[in-house]
């Protein structure tokens, strides 16, 4: 672990130097240090942060729904904070605190959602994928019908920016907040990384083991609901890292949890990292980071199902 | 039983795929005419002896020239190449004819009185008026597309890099096309290089159309698809698809006609104050891409406006309703003047149309010809933020957007205008990589101001170290229910305050107020005190 | 001992268990039964996985139903009949993950967890499949796995539903021989379910016939498994015969093939 933490500080670092205003680290001026301490550290934080916080949640519904394609936004979590932000945004413009603030209460309203839907369609984790389908095509039709209402002028670039996800603009006023949220979402899971493990066998066989399951499954998709509306609720839909994190870290260092969710936390937050680094260097316009992690994830994803040595079972 | 009925949607769909076939195709590439000179000659004779070229007077007198007539007459000689819809370039070359104004001398007919129809073989027209022929109102490019200011000549070109021109359609050759050269070389768009020209025909302006009528209660223009479109008049109602014709309509003071518009124009806090009624009255309609078509039928508008960017199946579609449909481009100087004219006419207010133009051809006049002898180190580099809705993050124009051709002409360099489309989103880190020398600052809620946003900026410690905002220079665009930096009627103080903030020893005695006030008075009937204003003023 | 009483459970389309009451001593207690007779949904229940809708559970004088879950697993290990795992754990990490009802969940297993689950596959002769990945193992494999997994538990009570399932033949006696080994070298009491009444005979002490959701039959097992019984819970008829000393059932055989009652439910003795 010690290998990865350090691979990671070594992303942390270099990325402070790399940006379009480019200078060197022994001849820094005022300007150079405002922009290294107040534009990319703070978003150079953020883009940790979120990058753990979402690993682990794929994490997490990887392993308690027994499934591997599980991403963040199976409980429609990401879906409920894309409509939390863009009702914000067509209806109280110019207060981006009231987007931010909606698409943090959305997201976790549409957990809550999915929660009671899934006591209607049936018990246990089918019920919970089945209520976060819905719900997430629910809210995704709602912000499909938002963009529509929007003045193609003004809003609704901002809303399709928005949605395509991005650090710009982050300073330390806006992970003042939520840092809260995102911490306890990424200490609380690596804290259950055993018996997250004992869940990904199943309910009955959990229960059989003696993991009061109802409670901490309770707990577990609670934490990741708290990271993932937060992560949406400061930049946007950020899609794959949740999904690919998980992978690269298994390929790493195997499948149990003990090492894993430390491992997914890190390599998560070094890929949401460099992909941040990417859109705000490469062009001199900032590129929409749900298009990086997308266009580096995808085949970051295929190469690791090609070379899987491992199959499921039965 | 099946299988009839399995044969039955087969035939429905192959008649189908070759109705829509034939239905298309109503333009001169798809008769059969090749698309490009051809520079040998071809197996039939060249028709040098007979009548290539009939011109038509305006009192109806015809003269008919053949190819030694045209040789006989003053050459104009000169480079230029055409930009297709679809963005090649091509047929870059020399060309060498008559220009349109000898041709239209022989009949009598070069004066500003007039318009010109331009016929080809295949039926094919276009119609241009006097400024064309001067070769004003005409956008130039260079051979990569990108506009550029410059002058061209419209001559009517028989040679193409020293072979003769050839266009072959049913067993015919014709010799001529219309061309736009200058010694530059600069291209033009392609829907001017009409090919295998027979006809030019002189057409008086009041009439509006080439049959002569003045009774029949239409007026015919051609709007920016080069469509000719006859609207009835007068003109009652209006529907409006595009927000910035809906200001133009405004200018010309028909606004109180505008039944349906874009959020753009119903919450346009200047038109609420020139016209209080304007919320109740309009009503949501779409935008040039997508509308409900069922929503403008219910208005029973006389004419639909909406924007040469528009979707032309919702053009159709509203067409087929029996509603015209005019498209304006508004993003270039010329097209906007031109699209002037072209609402001036169809609105039946050919005279304010033109006093506007005029007032607008003046204002440039004042500030290009102050800013004209400005070399490109005298030109500041100018860097326009907009504020963009997520915290501390701005957007500046990319090179689609009327913005950075109002700092042009203002004499400045955008450090923005290579990025691609319009508004980009930009952090602080590149604009201090850009140093810019002198920032504007624009808004479009009257919410978050201007003014605001430029208090934000000087405030926020990330942008203090930026030279511009450390030596003061930067500056909040004003906003007076529409700001003056996009392509609405107030764009004219847009360049007058720009050009005055980017060089304010050379327009030291240009006074914006006075300026506003004049345009409101004239055009509104409002003084500079029935407005707020927001924004600063140099 | 094992003391079950007016055990009663329903799943949505029924009841399932009706008034189940047995009581297990000691040794190997086998729940005999044809498929549906609610076998796997009594130890479900007994191993705390579903919540019976009555009656009472009691293992050594204390009342496994007002347990917690840890408390609860303790003292109770259970081995499903499926495989639910799908990671590819590896097989020492399975094992490991039996420890969790003595572990600190914050925490996960320490040092001493580890010896025991170590110790759990030297009882069970498997070291050398430790660091495999157990979706890779055979059935025979996997099911020994479990088998240790439930000994590093370290229960009171041993359960395995159905432990000779998808097993073949020579497998099907080994698994069995294991679970037997448990019951008298380590003390501990046992209760499988199995269909087959020749298993049952060879390696039961205890032996419990379930019709229908309820016990009908319980006693030693060569008291039980009787002729009589049989055919009226399987509706089959059969014969019993020794040799050397041990029991075996066989299906007997008219014209027509297997003697198959019509009529089930006769009398039981």
């Amino acid at each position: 672990m010690k290998r990865y933490l350090l691979a990671y500080a070594v992303v942390f670092f270099l990325s402070l130097f790399v940006g379009r205003f480019t200078f060197s680290p022994l001849d820094m001026g005022e300007i150079e240090k405002t922009i290294l301490l107040d534009v990319r550290l703070p978003r150079i934080v953020a883009a940790s942060l979120l990058g753990a916080s979402l690993s682990l949640a794929g994490l997490s519904f990887q392993n308690l729904f027994k499934n591997h394609l599980a991403g963040p936004n199976l409980l429609g979590v990401t879906s409920g904070a894309a409509f939390g932000a863009v009702l914000a945004i067509l209806i109280f413009t110019f207060n981006p605190y009231l987007v931010q603030g909606l698409s943090f209460l959305f997201g976790l309203v549409a957990v809550l959602i999915a929660w009671k839907l899934s006591r209607l369609v049936g018990s246990g984790t089918v019920g919970l994928i089945l209520a976060g389908i819905a719900v997430s095509a629910f809210f995704s039709a709602l912000v499909g019908m938002a963009k529509y209402l929007a003045d193609p002028y003004d809003k609704l670039p901002t809303i399709v920016f928005w949605l395509l996800g991005s650090f710009a603009g982050i300073r330390w006023t806006d992970i003042r907040f939520f840092s809260v949220p995102l911490v306890v979402s990424i200490l609380g899971i690596i804290l259950l990384r055993w018996p997250l493990n004992i869940l990904s066998l199943g309910d009955e066989e959990a229960k059989g083991l003696g993991l009061n399951v109802p409670f901490y499954r309770r707990l577990i998709i609670g934490l990741a609901a708290l990271g993932v509306s937060a992560s949406t609720a400061i930049a946007g839909m950020i899609s794959w890292v949740g999904l690919v994190s998980p992978h690269i870290a298994r390929l790493l260092v195997g499948h149990d949890n003990r090492a894993l969710v430390p491992a997914s936390a890190l390599v998560g937050a070094s890929l949401l990292l460099i992909c941040d680094d990417l859109a705000r260097t490469l062009t001199p316009a900032e590129l929409p980071l749900g298009v990086v992690t997308s266009l580096v994830g995808a085949p970051i994803l295929v190469a690791i199902l090609a070379r899987r040595r491992y199959h499921v079972a039965r | 039983m099946r299988k009839a009925l399995g044969l039955l949607v087969v035939f429905i769909l192959v008649f189908g795929v070759v109705a829509s076939g034939c239905i298309n195709g109503s333009e001169n590439a798809s008769m059969g005419i090749s698309t490009a000179p051809s520079s040998q000659t071809s197996s039939i004779s060249a028709q040098s002896s007979g009548v290539v070229l009939t011109l038509v007077g305006p009192n109806g007198e015809k003269k008919e020239l053949t190819l030694d007539d045209l040789k006989k007459l003053p050459q104009t000689e000169g480079k230029g190449g055409l930009k297709t819809k679809t963005g090649t370039i091509k047929n870059v070359g020399t060309y060498r004819g008559v220009s349109l104004e000898e041709l239209v001398k022989l009949v009598n007919g070069l004066s500003g009185d007039y318009h010109y129809v331009i016929t080809a073989a295949d039926g094919y027209s276009v119609s241009v008026d006097y400024d064309f022929l001067q070769g004003n109102g005409i956008d130039t490019m260079d051979e990569n597309g990108n506009s550029v200011s410059g002058n061209v000549m419209p001559i009517l070109a028989y040679e193409f890099n020293g072979g003769p021109i050839e266009f072959e359609l049913d067993g015919e050759v014709y010799p001529l096309e219309l061309a736009l050269v200058s010694e530059k070389g600069y291209v033009t768009p392609g829907n001017f290089w009409v090919k295998a020209v027979v006809k030019i025909e002189v057409v008086k302006a009041s009439t509006g159309s080439s049959s002569g009528a003045q009774t029949t209660g239409y007026v015919t223009v051609q709007d920016f698809r080069n469509r000719t479109v006859k609207v009835k008049q007068p003109v009652e109602r209006i529907v409006s698809l595009y927000g910035l014709a809906t200001q133009m309509v405004y200018l010309l003071g028909d606004g109180q006609k505008v039944l349906g518009s874009t959020p753009l124009a119903m919450n346009d806090g200047f038109i609420q104050l020139i016209d209080p009624e304007v919320k109740n009255r309009m009503v949501f309609v779409g935008s040039p891409k997508s509308a409900n078509i069922e929503t403008v039928k219910e208005l029973n508008p006389d004419v639909v406006f909406t924007a040469a960017w528009g979707d032309e199946r919702l053009n159709e579609g509203i067409e087929t309703l029996g509603i015209p449909v005019i498209a304006l481009d508004l993003e270039t100087v010329d097209n906007y003047l031109k699209s002037l004219e072209i609402m001036g006419k169809v609105l039946g207010k050919e005279e304010r149309a033109k006093e506007a133009v005029e007032y607008y051809r003046n204002a440039l006049k004042v500030v290009t010809e102050g800013t004209a002898s400005l070399s490109e180190g005298g030109r500041p580099r100018v860097l326009l933020v907009m504020y963009s809705m997520k915290s501390k993050a701005f957007k500046v124009p990319g090179q689609d957007y009327f913005q950075n051709r109002l700092i042009e002409m203002a004499g400045g360099i955008s450090v923005s205008k290579e990025l691609p489309g319009g508004w980009n989103v930009v952090n602080v880190e590149q604009i201090a990589s850009w140093d810019p020398d002198i920032i504007i600052v624009v808004s479009y809620s009257l919410q978050y101001p201007s003014t605001k946003v430029k208090e934000d900026i000087m405030n926020d410690p990330a942008w203090q170290g930026i030279r511009a905002v450390k030596e003061g220079k930067i500056y909040a665009m004003p906003n007076d229910g529409e700001s003056w930096d996009y392509p609405a009627p107030k764009w004219i103080l847009g360049l007058y305050w720009t050009a005055k903030v980017l060089h304010p020893e050379l327009f030291s005695d240009l006074d914006i107020e006075k300026e506003a006030n004049d345009l409101y008075e004239r055009f509104y009937g409002l003084s500079i005190e029935d407005v707020t204003i927001v924004g600063d003023m140099p | 001992m094992l003391l079950v009483e007016g055990l009663e459970f329903s799943y949505q389309n029924g009841k399932v268990l009706e008034g189940v009451g047995f009581s297990l001593e000691s040794g190997i207690g086998c729940l005999l039964g044809p498929n549906g007779a609610g076998k796997s949904t009594l130890i479900k229940c007994i191993a705390g996985v579903l919540q019976p809708t009555a009656g009472r559970i009691e293992l050594n004088g204390a009342s496994l139903l007002s347990m917690g879950f840890r408390e609860r697993s303790k003292l109770v290990s259970y081995a499903p009949q499926e495989f639910g795992i799908s990671f590819p754990y590896t097989v020492f990490e399975v094992v490991l993950m039996g420890r969790n009802p003595h572990v600190n969940p914050l925490e996960g297993p320490g040092e001493d967890d580890e010896e025991k689950a170590w110790k759990a596959l030297e009882a069970l002769g498997i070291t050398d499949l430790a660091e495999k990945p157990f979706t890779n193992l055979s059935g025979g494999q996997k099911r020994l796995i479990l088998i240790a997994r439930a000994l590093a538990q370290e229960g009171e009570l041993l359960l395995f539903d159905e432990p000779t399932s998808f097993l073949d033949f020579r497998n099907q006696h080994l698994v069995l021989s294991v679970i037997g080994g448990l019951a008298k070298d380590l003390g501990k009491l046992v209760l499988v379910s199995l269909h087959d009444p020749n298993q049952a005979l060879l390696f039961c002490d205890t032996v419990f016939l379930m019709r229908e959701g309820k016990v009908v039959a319980s006693g030693r097992a060569e008291d039980v498994v009787t002729g009589e019984n049989l055919e009226a819970l399987y509706g089959v008829g059969v014969r019993l015969i020794e040799v050397d000393g041990l029991r075996f059932v066989v299906p007997e055989k008219d014209e027509t093939g297997l003697n198959l009652n019509s009529s089930c439910g006769g009398r039981y003795r």
